[in-house]
């Protein structure tokens, strides 16, 4: 098993052209590995709702302002290693974006009692997980990798116009190669 | 295949804001914990006044009182598990890092409706928590040996429905 960690922020208010949540790897000698990115329809208070896209990018050169989120980056097993203090992860920064990996329409709404539809389907984690590359095929597809020493990384990236948010998560292991 | 695979499970337990719905806790065994699933299924049939709230997973640094939930073995060959895991609902705990919140409808599903609290008693979509299943790569969630540590189904949901959980781990040596 490889050192596991995930990122997570509650409630990101969406906005057109926003990072929801980012991993960033400024060059650090290690290798991260993106696994799985989730944006879950978590809101219970009613609000107008918007559809739009949250959108899967890698991202490059660097990242500023926002809100940096490296100390609210949880370990799956408190043995693991700290991270490189060159590997951060944030929420609103200013990011410069690469290649689109995918977009994936969301429906940011309450959900409600005695109903389904799109909002309360997106509550649902199995249909919250909007990339899961390299997931249970260790060996054969590469998950999203930042590589060492080279200044890139991943956000779920916001182009949709409301005042609404969702959960966002992140989940990437930390390796030496 | 020695997993060493164990399952803790309760059934209608009531809501409360809050509330540690099902924990599992490690007191310094030398043993490992892995959690690798975790389930929260709107399992009620009585009418309730249902209200949207989270669950919530976190890591735990305490544990207390409450009532023992004493965890099955997937497999009956297996080793009992060391004395001090423990498993338990409605224990007081110390939070530590939260992991996942989700929205829940803690309502009764009725007949011949397909709704929102119809589908969280579907086994697939109760699932809320799977980090590292079926990928070697990823660890589970863990609870190392020797340290204090655990992690809990946590609610935020005030209601009076009443729902079933349950935590799937592994008992390991390292």
């Amino acid at each position: 098993m490889a050192n596991t960690w995930r990122v997570n922020a509650e409630g990101v208010t969406l906005a057109n052209g926003k990072d929801l949540l980012d991993v960033f790897n400024n060059s650090a000698a290690r290798v991260y590995r993106v696994y799985r990115m989730f944006a879950i329809n978590s809101i219970a208070t009613a609000g107008i709702g918007v559809v739009g896209y949250v959108n899967v990018y890698r991202i490059i050169t660097s990242v500023s302002d926002g809100t940096d989120l490296t100390t609210s980056i949880i370990t799956h097993d408190t043995a693991n290693s700290a991270l490189s203090a060159n590997f951060s992860a944030g929420t609103n920064r200013t990011v410069t974006l690469s290649s689109l990996f995918r977009r994936v329409p969301v429906s940011p709404d309450e959900a409600l009692l005695l109903t389904v539809d799109w909002d309360s389907i997106s509550t649902v984690v199995a249909w919250c997980e909007i990339w899961m590359a390299g997931y249970g095929s260790a060996g054969i597809i590469e998950p999203l990798t930042c590589r060492a020493s080279t200044a890139e990384g991943y956000c779920i990236y916001s182009t949709i116009s409301t005042n609404l948010g969702l959960d966002c998560e992140i989940e990437f292991t930390d390796s030496a190669s | 295949m020695g997993n060493g695979a164990w399952r803790a499970t309760t059934q209608q337990q009531a809501y409360a804001n809050p509330k540690s719905m099902i924990d599992i806790f490690n007191y310094k065994t030398p043993r490992v914990y892995r959690i690798y699933r975790m389930w929260a299924f709107n399992n009620q049939y009585a009418t309730y006044g249902g209200a949207l709230g989270y669950l919530n997973i976190y890591r735990t640094v305490s544990a207390n009182g409450g009532w023992t939930v004493a965890p099955i073995a997937n497999d009956t060959s297996n080793f009992p598990l060391n004395v001090d895991l423990t498993c338990g609902t409605n224990r007081v705990v110390t939070l530590g890092s939260l992991f996942r919140r989700v929205g829940f409808s803690p309502d009764e599903p009725a007949a011949y409706v397909i709704d929102w609290d119809a589908m969280l008693t579907i086994v697939a979509y109760a699932e809320i928590w799977n980090a590292g299943y079926s990928d070697s790569v990823v660890d589970p969630l863990t609870c190392r040996a020797n340290v204090i540590e655990g992690y809990t189904i946590y609610s935020t949901i005030m209601t009076t429905g009443v729902g079933d959980f349950e935590i799937e781990f592994t008992d390991k040596a390292t």
